[in-house]
């Protein structure tokens, strides 16, 4: 049963990290806070959804498609709505309920526009679970474990060895010094939510398959993900990805061995401890005062 | 002087909560009587309805609304109730208790509505309950929950068999297939809870073992857990009552953890979308449902079935999407049914007609409320899904 | 415009409009008996004034960001709904419901006083769950899981039950007018200065003597009492409660409320708590596009208003009368 248990914790593990990456990205660039990643996951999974099953189209291509329009609506978002709340005074706190807003608006969205019936997302690979012994792996496990760690290598690529990627960090660290010598730091912002649209979006049609797509489906998620990023460090990159792992390992195994009733009330009793006890997270990045 | 000021405001207040105090009988007179001068009065008699028509379950409210709307329209296109027409105030409850209870409150205060169809889920009819049963109105309600009828309330009816009859239904039936050890798996809210508990006082008189006992959350995708410790324990069948929402997921799961066995469920797997979504993870399911839900009128072996199919793929375009439409339009049929017996359209008599109904043909078999508490059938037939299709299982 | 602010900045204008309003509302449901559905409103919005008057010390005051505040409100319902049944005293039950929601919160709070921002927001956010998810899971008997509990008693004022909800409105309404005037007390005090001083400047405030964590757990306590006694006296009025009522959607409802009525304003919360039941009861008429159209209005009352309504009328109003200096209404991105 450990295997089982822990196979099923990574693969979700690999979820939260998807999600809590986006958090931690949009942090690091913009030092804001977003809540609307959950739902971001889930119009991710119906965009993918009305391309792949609703016009045919194969699904590969159909996930990319799906991905650029996420990423277009990333920065439309940071663009649009982020930043004129900036300029007009907003502070912090209004950003996260400004998100708060835009999430009950998308979530009540894709209700009238797709209805709130539990729409299948063939999954590509096919639905039968491979066994090992008294292990059995679904092909959309394996599929998000590999793909959660391909978009950590190239993230990890994009972030330290192309030029974009280091002005995103630059920007991070120190707007003004990064302004300076010539970084358009508001693009390099806007780049930063579109790209937590896209991870929180691949995380979207990963799961679809399995969860099914409906307009709920991002509603807990935003808080887990948030959870994992804040976890692990946040603001880090690397943090979002073990605190994710961490979390998705813990829930399961706390279903498993303990009681599935307890399973949500243990992960959030061991994260307020962890916390308490290491009050930067897990990686120990200081929080911006 | 400030303090002098908020000493006289607290002052005037409980002058004022006294004062409240003192008029709560004559609210209650004052309410009545407009009540009772609209007993002979003209004008059309209003339905009122509150359900999910947002949130999870929103399918499952919008069929039922769809449902009594289908009703209605009947009732009015054959001359009306009472020589009058009926008309339909709707409120959406938003599945929360909080709103089921503002829902009732507008229902019978301000829109003074004759008759309730309300709610589907049974925590909110426990919470309209007390304003519904003050007021005096007749409410015929679609949770399977047997809770809210045990309370003493005396205007409330059911228009389905409750979770009890299903539980007994399908203990019956997994005693009959030698079923030993049974793994329980539900949602821990009301709907699951009640479920559970039904099917295990159920299977007292059987010789059942349960190895298993776990939950989940409404709304929550991985059991990864639940399902290893399910399959750890090795049962011969899995007990699941979950909302159907829910229910594709989880069916799918168990199958791919590892369980091939089979599974016994709630009226929930009548939701058309769950063979889309678990696709041939529903081999081997048996249900126990008062009705299933058909997509094609011919489908239907009832002629009231067919009737009602046609009439509803008319007026909305497409086929029910849950059985709870058949429960709303049972529920206003039966209501209409009560005032052309008693003559009256509201209040104590309507309710006392309600209550003497006896051998009424619905949608869902036969009713009769005699000395019944609110309940009105028991009978559930058990399902069997087999290649994306339902049989009635033997 | 200017000589009508000048005007309502005299105090005795202030207090005589109070008055005036203080009287609309306490005839207002006497002239309409009939309507018990809007004393139901009322009597909701009462709490919910009470609830994010607060929290409004928490955040507002001393800048402690807090998307849990249903927990507190959950511990309020649920063991004045526990005491009430077993016997105790309505009063005595809702008022032993609030300090234990006051005790939680002041445990809570000493390790959450060394935590900011984003920490303490999901440290908030994972204790309102963990406080619904006890509800829902825990002992049964206690709880009653999912079927919440039923059958509360109503609040028996010496001897009178309040059951109708016009007897409860004007109980609701005295208790409202009661805790804003602690409120007012406790944040024109030092002890508000010293929130407002942490708030703005925690570094300097340490440097100059004071404990960071007393006072921020003073507003926790603060918060979580007020918190408690609105959910306590919402199980005496619905008379149900179930861990549906008490989610995160709940405690995100309660922050919009603040923020649109603006924060660290002696009338915020309550323009705020009026306004969202106002907007939720209006939006009613839309069916299912109800909750598109709120999420929408929240984005669309931020770009006007950024610092909630109150806020943004009093920066104007300081503007207005040079008490302040001109405030510049593009701030930099630092300020925060």
């Amino acid at each position: 049963m450990f295997f089982q248990l822990l196979i099923g914790g990574l693969a979700v593990g690999c979820i939260y990290a998807l999600i809590g990456l986006g958090y931690s990205l949009i942090y690091s660039a913009s030092g804001l806070m977003s809540f609307v990643q959950g739902e971001i996951f889930m119009l991710g999974a119906y965009v993918a959804y009305t391309i792949y099953v609703g016009l045919h189209i194969p699904f590969l291509i159909a996930v990319l498609i799906a991905i650029l329009i996420m990423f277009v609506f990333g920065m439309l978002l940071e663009r649009g709505m982020i930043s004129p709340l900036l300029r007009r005074g907003s502070k912090q706190i209004h950003i996260v309920l400004a998100t708060i807003g835009l999430s009950i608006f998308l979530k009540n969205f894709a209700m009238i526009i797709w209805g709130s019936d539990v729409k299948n997302f063939p999954s590509a690979l096919g639905e039968d679970p491979i066994r090992m012994g008294n292990v059995s792996i679904s092909p959309q496990q394996i599929a998000i474990m590999a793909v959660t760690f391909i978009c950590m290598v190239l993230l990890h690529f994009f972030m330290n060895k192309t030029k974009l990627g280091t002005s995103l960090r630059a920007a991070a660290q120190d707007p003004m010094a990064a302004g300076v010598v010539g970084i358009n730091v508001s693009l390099t912002v806007g780049m930063a939510w579109a790209l937590a649209a896209v991870l929180s979006a691949i995380a979207g049609i990963l799961l679809a398959p399995i969860y099914g797509v409906y307009p709920k489906m991002g509603a807990i998620l935003s808080t887990k993900g948030f959870a994992a990023a804040v976890l692990g460090g946040y603001g880090n990159m690397y943090g979002a990805i073990i605190g994710g792992l961490i979390f998705g390992v813990v829930e399961t195994m706390a279903a498993g061995y303990i009681a599935s009733s307890f399973k949500d009330i243990i992960s959030f009793v061991v994260l307020i401890l962890v916390l308490f006890i290491m009050p930067h997270g897990i990686l120990k990045v200081k929080a911006d005062d | 002087m400030k303090r002098k000021i908020s000493l006289a405001l607290c002052g005037v207040l409980l002058a004022g909560i006294l004062f409240g105090c003192g008029g709560t009988d004559s609210t209650k007179e004052t309410a009545d009587q407009p009540k009772e001068t609209a007993k002979v009065s003209e004008g059309t008699i209003k339905i009122g309805y509150f359900g999910p028509l947002t949130g999870g379950t929103a399918q499952a409210g919008q069929a039922a609304q769809n449902g009594a709307q289908i009703a209605i329209n009947k009732l009015n296109a054959n001359g009306g109730v009472l020589g009058r027409q009926l008309e339909m105030i709707s409120y959406d409850d938003k599945s929360s208790p909080e709103e089921a209870v503002k829902a009732a409150t507008k229902l019978v205060q301000s829109d003074k509505v004759n008759a309730i169809f309300g709610s589907l889920h049974s925590a909110n009819v426990q919470a309209a309950a007390p304003v519904i049963e003050e007021s005096k109105t007749l409410c015929v309600a679609g949770g399977t929950s047997p809770t809210w009828l045990e309370q003493g309330y005396t205007y409330l009816f059911r228009s389905i068999s409750n979770s009890t009859v299903s539980a007994k239904q399908l203990a019956q039936y997994a005693d009959a297939q030698g079923y030993k050890k049974i793994a329980v798996f539900t949602s821990n809210d009301e709907y699951g809870t009640s479920g559970a508990d039904g099917f295990k006082e159920a299977c007292k008189d059987y010789d059942i073992e349960f190895v298993a006992s776990e939950t989940m959350t409404n709304g929550d995708r991985d059991f990864t857990g639940q399902f290893a410790k399910v399959n750890a324990a090795a049962p011969d069948a899995v007990f699941i009552w979950c909302l159907g929402d829910d229910l594709g997921a989880v069916t799918k799961q168990l199958r791919q953890s590892g369980f091939d066995g089979p599974i016994l469920g709630s009226e929930s797997y009548t939701l058309p979308e769950i063979l889309e979504n678990a696709g041939t993870a529903t081999d081997n399911v048996y249900f126990a449902a008062q009705y299933l839900v058909y997509e094609n009128p011919e489908d239907a072996p009832e002629e009231n079935m067919k009737e009602f199919l046609e009439a509803y793929i008319e007026e909305f375009g497409t086929a029910p999407m849950s059985d709870n439409a058949f429960r709303a339009y049972d529920g206003v049929m039966m209501i209409a049914a009560a005032m052309e017996i008693s003559g009256a359209d509201s209040g104590e008599e309507l309710r006392d007609a309600y209550n003497n109904i006896d051998g009424y043909v619905g949608l869902a078999g036969m009713f009769s409320y005699k000395g019944g508490h609110g309940e009105g059938i028991d009978s559930m037939r058990i399902f069997q899904i087999q290649d994306g299709k339902y049989l009635e299982a033997k | 415009m200017n000589k009508i602010m000048k005007m309502l900045s005299v105090s005795k204008v202030q207090h005589s409009i109070a008055l005036l309003l203080a009287a609309i509302v306490m005839i207002y449901p006497i002239l309409f008996r009939e309507s018990t559905y809007i004393q139901l409103i009322i009597c909701t919005l009462g709490i919910y004034i009470i609830v994010n008057t607060g929290f409004d010390i928490l955040f507002g005051y001393s800048g402690q960001i807090s998307i849990g505040q249903a927990g507190f409100y959950a511990i309020g319902a649920y063991f004045s709904a526990i005491f009430s049944k077993a016997g105790i005293p309505v009063l005595i039950s809702i008022l032993l419901a609030a300090m234990i929601a006051a005790a939680v919160g002041f445990i809570l709070a000493i390790p959450c006083s060394k935590l900011v921002h984003h920490f303490l927001s999901i440290v908030t956010i994972g204790f309102g769950e963990i406080v619904r998810l006890l509800a829902l899971n825990g002992p049964t008997k206690l709880t009653g899981g999912a079927n919440g509990i039923g059958g509360i008693p109503p609040v028996n004022l010496f001897g009178l039950k309040l059951t109708s909800n016009i007897s409860y409105l004007y109980f609701v309404l005295a208790l409202v007018i009661l805790f804003l005037i602690i409120k007012n007390r406790i944040v024109n005090s030092r002890v508000g200065r010293a929130m407002l001083a942490i708030k703005c400047n925690p570094e300097a405030s340490e440097s100059f003597g004071m404990k960071l964590s007393k006072y921020k757990s003073m507003a926790f306590t603060a918060a979580a009492f007020y918190a408690g006694i609105g959910g306590a006296l919402y199980a005496h009025l619905v008379r149900f409660i179930s861990p549906e009522s008490f989610s995160g959607e709940q405690s995100s409802m309660f922050l919009v409320m603040i923020l649109v009525g603006g924060m660290g304003t002696f009338y915020g919360p309550v323009i705020g708590s009026f306004l969202i039941i106002l907007v939720t009861e209006f939006l009613q008429t839309f069916g299912t596009y109800q909750m598109l159209i709120y999420g929408a209005l929240i984005i669309f009352v931020l770009f006007v208003m950024p610092n909630g309504i109150a806020g943004t009328l009093r920066n104007k109003y300081y503007h207005l009368l040079n008490k302040l200096p001109v405030r510049v209404s593009k701030q930099s991105k630092e300020a925060k």
